[in-house]
Order: C-alpha cells, then structure tokens, then sequence
C-alpha cells in the first residue's frame, strides 16, 4: 500500500490520499485521525518556507524538551540548533532544493539538559500549484545506537591486549574466534604500538584460545607478520591448535617465512633467545 | 643531470639520507641515481634509507626503492631500510611487497647499530 499526504496551504486540514494497488482511493481522513496518526509516530515537525515551525506533534516538543506554544512560530534553526544551520548543508534548504528526502546524522541537537545525537529527515513538500514551500522534517533518536555502538568498541578494544612480557617482549593472547574485523584491530594495534616504540620489539601472537579462523582473517595475520617485518620488529605466531592448523592448511595458506612454535613457552624461549635473555635457575 | 636535493650523508663507511619531501616519480629516479653514483665514489659499505617521513607509496616508489636496495647490494653496499611507517608497512604488503626483499629496522639507530653488527661496518 502506497501512501502520499498532501498538506493544504494553511495546514490546518490536511488531506490523505490512499492509493490501493494501484486505483487511487481518494479518502479523507479526518483531522482527528490524521492527527492521532501524527502524534503515535517519532517527533515530527513541519518548517514553512522561511524555516519556521508552524507544526509540530507531542513526540517533537517531548525530544526539545519545550511546549508547543513555545516551539510554533520560531524558526528551527533556534529550536534545534547545529553546524549545518545557514548553510548548504542544511537538510531542509537540501531537500527542497533536490526536491527530494534528504538524510544528515548529527552528533547534537540541543534538547532543553542535554545533547543527543540524532538523525534528521527531510522531506519536500508541494503546494498545491506544485512549489516546494514547505518541509517536514523528522528526528531519529540516535542515543541508545550510539550507546551500542561506544559499548560495541571498549568490547573490541578490550579483546585485542597487548601484554608487556618482557622488555620489548610483547604478547596478545588471543581467545574465542578470530574474524576479519578483530584480525583488523589486531594489526591496528600492534603497528600502532611498533610505530611508538624505539626498539626492536617481538610479538607473540598466542592463538591456543581461538577456535576458528577463516581465510580472511588468516591472510590478514599473515599481512600484519610481513608488515611488523617491514617494520623492523618481528611477530611469531605460538599455540596453533591441530584443527586450526589442518584448516589453515586444507585452506592453501603459505605460512612459509613466518615462525611458528608450538606453545606459548617455546615462543618466549626463542624471543629470549632472539633478543640475548638467558634464564637460568638459581641452585 | 639535474639534482634531487635530497641530502646524502656520509658518516663513516655508511651513506645515511632520510628525504623530507614526497618523492614523486621523476624525483625517486634521479634520487635513485644519485644514491648509486654516491656509493661508487665514496665507497661506503652501507647505506641506511630513512623513510619515517614518507607516508604515501605508490607502486613505482616501490619499486624504485627495491631497486635502490638490489642494486646497492650488487655494489657491495648493504642497505637497510629504516621508519617504515604503520600504513605504508600496509601498502606494501597489499602490494604483494614481501620483506625479505629488503632489511628493514625501527628507526635510524638500530638501522646503523645492525650494519655493524652483521657487516662489521
């Protein structure tokens, strides 16, 4: 089912026109409908050709935190300000200028105590001898995505450790499943932490924990080994697991070049080695 | 021949140059050329390559460095390469770059440090 609504020019009563697989049924909703449609939905507001507010339903004035009669006859731009009003950019002036919906994800809007982040929605409006006078602009609520997405990222931060073993003995540990993304991060991190340090540096990387890996994910190691090399450190790969390597072998993957030791104590032993450590037992 | 302006240093048996500008293409030839008339005259056993300032690569710079690196080894003048940067250690790779094409070391100092160690320079 396809909807269109055009508004009439005072806004006061709009009409609704609710097309059915293809035969246009013209129907009048009443206002009392339309309106109750209006305020069940995300804040909406309607900005006239001057970018003042002369519509505005519940959810709006609950998100800016003012009432109606505050937020009717102000421009937006003093409503919810941000870095795009004045300017091209400006979602409303963009989408009747394209005559299009146009999108722009702010990081603020102003509510009355608070900042949110929120996506706004644009959309052109005709009148009635089909002029762009009018748009109706729609905020998301980005607060609880963004929260996700902050929360997502100490997760991803957190999983990847670089674990100071020795001097210049560096160790990730590295346990559950490596795909593509945390291979990315892994590399991320340790050319960061080669590129800060002064000296020669050896990473273990210990994969006795990972259960799976898959081609992406393996070549990006591998990429990351022959970029620590270019780099002037050196990376070692211990506790590769039998599964792990028979699919790494199954998979044609070239781990010539690359040192490989069986548990995480043979890769200190031949970092110690590689660096002039000797450990000895007293007595 | 046109000049890179690219200083080429000289300390000891080594030849030490770390460009500061992009090295475009013309300007990787002729740098290129340069760094081996240097090591013909000056008899150095070793050239250290710092490239902590360069962090766009292309592929024909590339090249032009491993050439750098081929040839100087063919002379008799071990090269290292030292401050490969995060992202251009990435490119590389991508690139199909392997490194064992070309010793490499962190910075300048374990560059030098290394050359004496294993060339006795």
């Amino acid at each position: 089912m396809k909807k269109s609504a055009k508004v009439d020019q005072d806004f006061a009563r709009p009409h609704a026109f609710v097309s059915v697989g293809g035969s246009i049924m013209a129907k009048k909703l009443t206002t009392t409908q339309l309106s109750s449609i209006v305020d069940s939905v995300q804040p909406v507001a309607l900005y006239n050709d001057d970018l003042k507010i002369v519509y505005c339903n519940p959810a709006y004035c609950q998100l800016v935190g003012l009432s109606p009669t505050e937020i009717m006859g102000k421009h937006c731009y003093e409503v919810i300000p941000g870095v795009s009003c004045h300017t091209e950019n400006c979602t409303s002036i963009r989408a009747k200028k394209e005559g299009k919906i146009s999108f722009e994800t702010r990081k603020h809007i102003l509510s009355t105590d608070r900042y949110i982040p929120a996506k706004i929605t644009a959309i052109p409006i005709k009148d009635s001898e089909g002029n762009m006078t009018a748009t109706l602009e729609a905020i998301t609520d980005l607060t609880e995505q963004e929260a996700i997405l902050e929360r997502d990222e100490a997760i991803r931060k957190m999983s990847t450790p670089l674990v100071d073993t020795w001097e210049n003995i560096v160790l990730i540990p590295l346990i559950g499943i490596l795909d593509t993304t945390r291979a990315r991060q892994i590399t991320e991190s340790i050319l960061e932490r080669i590129a800060k340090e002064k000296s020669q540096i050896i990473v273990i990387l210990s994969i006795g924990g990972i259960a799976t890996i898959d081609t992406k994910a393996a070549n990006h190691i591998l990429k990351t080994v022959h970029a620590v090399k270019l780099m002037g450190s050196e990376m070692i790969i211990t506790g590769v697991r039998p599964d792990v390597a028979a699919t790494l072998v199954t998979l044609g993957i070239d781990l010539t070049g690359i040192v490989t030791r069986s548990h995480l104590r043979e890769g200190l032993e031949y970092a110690f080695d590689k660096l002039g450590w000797k450990v000895t037992k007293n007595s | 021949m046109e000049t890179s302006t690219i200083p080429i240093l000289k300390s000891g048996d080594c030849l030490i140059s770390s460009p500061q500008v992009a090295l475009h293409d013309k300007l990787a030839v002729q740098f290129k050329n340069e760094v081996l008339q240097q090591a013909i005259e000056t008899r150095a056993k070793g050239f250290v390559l710092d490239v902590s300032a360069i962090d766009v690569v292309d592929s024909f710079l590339v090249r032009q460095i491993g050439e750098i690196a081929a040839s100087l080894n063919i002379m008799g003048t071990q090269t290292i390469v030292v401050g490969i940067r995060p992202e251009v250690a990435m490119t590389l790779v991508e690139m199909g770059y392997s490194p064992e094409r070309m010793q490499t070391a962190p910075n300048l100092e374990i560059g030098l440090k290394t050359l004496q160690k294993t060339w006795r320079i």
